[in-house]
């Protein structure tokens, strides 16, 4: 683990370690744990009292990172496959914090997804939903760009990533999303 | 119009599926976040397109078939499956060239406004249309 990646996980332990933890993980990410983590997603929920509209999202955003992981991991066979889940909340925000290992040349590709659905308003990034979902056949990149708008549209907030080297041709990708606490619907 | 029913039952993480031209009923209810997508939603394309075909050959479709409701009652599905509910509504539009009207009901929760953006954004790219309930 790089100093750098240190300071970032011990930051980030400290910033979740003033909210409320909902669900963590750290290992390998596949299909059964992320069932494993929504099953005990889905029972948490229903055994809180939590805000309905948030729950939802909450639980959208945490599918689609976790399926996420699950891509990487089928695709890439790091030998490093360590990755992190973390749900938290505070009084205002839910907390979702992923990471996982990637190799360096798919880096640029995940940046441009991202960079570019963050730089677009709520419409716009619409507009690039129905573009992605129009195509006849979808890419693995479209594929991973769905997850992408997916998360900005139900968060509403910007994505924040991360890059940190590791050992020779990888790095470890660390993804936040917040998704606001709401109690009334926007309409 | 004899063509065996589609059903396929819910598991957890996969939605309820009834695809039935006797009773006439089309739904896909639940969750939709399947292990394997694809795999997972060819038969209903499959059943959808063999059925097309059986309606392409008759001279006299009966009322009660000429018009197609096809209802979705999705608590939540994932991003991969938003692709195959996509080629679902294409695969419908195309039943008008049979002489059939097609109408999607998307059902949403009350608590749910990013299901009924959804359906809103599908609503945008097909030509069949879309009445939106409020559960």
């Amino acid at each position: 683990m790089s100093k750098n990646m240190a300071d970032h996980m011990i930051s980030t332990y400290q910033m979740m370690s003033k909210q409320k933890i909902l669900l963590s993980h750290f290992g390998t990410i596949n299909l059964e744990i992320t069932n494993t983590l929504l099953r005990n997603l889905k029972n948490d929920f229903n055994s809180f009292e939590e805000e309905e509209i948030s729950k939802k999202k909450v639980y959208k955003v945490t599918v689609e990172c976790l399926e996420n992981i699950c891509r990487h991991a089928d695709q890439e066979q790091t030998n490093q496959p360590s990755a992190i889940f973390l749900l938290g909340k505070d009084d205002e925000n839910y907390h979702v914090i992923s990471g996982n290992y990637v190799y360096n040349e798919d880096i640029q590709l995940l940046k441009t997804s991202i960079e570019e659905i963050n730089h677009l308003d709520k419409e716009h990034i619409k507009d690039r939903y129905r573009d992605v979902l129009k195509q006849n056949k979808i890419s693995i990149k479209g594929g991973a760009q769905l997850g992408i708008i997916d998360m900005a549209l139900k968060s509403g907030n910007k994505l924040e990533y991360e890059f940190f080297p590791t050992t020779e041709g990888v790095s470890f990708f660390i993804l936040k999303i917040q998704i606001p606490r709401i109690t009334k619907p926007s309409k | 119009m004899n063509m065996n029913p589609l059903k396929i039952e819910a598991t957890e993480f996969s939605p309820t599926v009834i695809l039935s031209s006797e009773i006439p009923r089309f739904e896909i209810s639940g969750e939709s976040r399947p292990e394997n997508t694809g795999k997972f939603y060819s038969p209903i394309i499959d059943w959808l397109s063999q059925y097309k075909q059986i309606l392409s050959k008759e001279k006299n479709i009966p009322a009660s078939l000429k018009k197609l409701v096809f209802e979705f009652k999705l608590d939540y599905f994932n991003s991969t499956s938003a692709k195959y509910i996509m080629d679902i509504l294409f695969q419908l539009d195309t039943f008008k060239a049979e002489g059939l009207d097609t109408l999607i009901k998307w059902h949403y929760d009350a608590m749910d406004d990013d299901m009924k953006e959804a359906g809103e954004e599908f609503a945008k790219l097909i030509k069949s249309p879309i009445e939106f309930i409020e559960k």
